[in-house]
């Protein structure tokens, strides 16, 4: 896997590349973690689109990156939902602590709505 | 009837996690080549080896078992760790529990396992194995 980040405003988005499976969660785990920090994020954005293969490794990641978003008083939305993603957020109950938008856009909108910019 | 078998053994390490799952499915693409069904199959083997390399080896040096098993309606997949066991099965099988929290870890494998294959029994001694069956019907 890889993780592809870019951003507006405050809004960190993460679009991991490939498989996010225990072994690139571990390998890759800490980037977007300084890059928050680093930069002073707020809100995270995760795209999936590119995301080929996920289990509760995966599901384990998005939920500590939540942490980190709530601890900077933001919030984090998730784009380009999978079936297979879907299942296992429905298992993970993470539909009830992040918002799942249709597209960036659409996320970043309801990001700036909310007023955590 | 037609059966076929095949038994892996390798190392716990994570890189081989992917190995672990696409090996399945290329067991089971025969019978069943359809996405959804081998989805299903690589998300719960990747659950079950994850599991051995993070609880039952806690990170360390081991070796994993999986045996495969098809016939003609079902996949049939054990996987095997000789790593610190589980003293409480009926705990670990409940929905959101983990015993390392602080790790960012969901809690949900052994409830993924379950509801993407037809049956999961777990087996396991405190200190010696632990091994997990599980199997899906082709339908
Ligand atoms: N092979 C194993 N050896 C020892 N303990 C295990 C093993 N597999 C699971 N366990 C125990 O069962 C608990 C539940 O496992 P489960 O896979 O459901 O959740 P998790 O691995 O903690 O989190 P997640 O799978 O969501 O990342 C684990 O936290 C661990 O204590
Ligand atoms: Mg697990």
């Amino acid at each position: 896997m890889q993780l592809s980040m870019s951003f507006y405003k405050n809004i960190l988005i993460i679009s991991p590349i490939g498989e996010l499976d225990h072994h690139s969660v571990e390998r890759h785990a800490g980037e977007a973690d300084r890059c928050f920090k680093m930069r002073n994020f707020k809100n995270i954005i995760f795209d999936l689109k590119e995301v080929t293969f996920i289990d509760s490794s995966g599901i384990g990641y998005i939920l500590g990156r939540y942490k980190l978003a709530l601890l900077a008083g933001g919030t984090t939305a998730l784009v380009n939902v999978s079936d297979q993603v879907r299942k296992l957020a429905a298992i993970s109950g993470l539909f009830k602590i992040m918002e799942e938008y249709p597209s960036v856009e659409a996320a970043i909108d309801s990001t700036l709505r909310k007023g955590n910019i | 009837m037609m059966e076929n078998r095949a038994f892996l053994k390798f190392n716990a390490i994570s890189g081989n996690e992917s190995f672990a799952r696409l090996a399945a499915a290329a067991f089971a693409m025969e019978k069943n080549s359809d996405m959804g069904f081998l989805d299903d199959i690589k998300t719960a083997v990747s659950e079950a080896v994850t599991n051995c390399i993070v609880h039952g080896y806690e990170e360390g040096e081991g070796e994993i078992e999986m045996e495969l098993r098809t016939t003609d309606d079902t996949l049939y997949i054990a996987i095997t760790d000789y790593g610190v066991g589980i003293e409480d099965i009926t705990l670990a099988r409940t929905p959101l529990y983990t015993s390392k929290p602080s790790e960012n870890r969901a809690g949900i494998g052994f409830t993924v396992m379950e509801m993407f294959m037809d049956e999961l029994e777990i087996k396991s001694v405190k200190g010696e194995y632990t091994k997990v069956f599980m199997s899906k019907n082709y339908r």
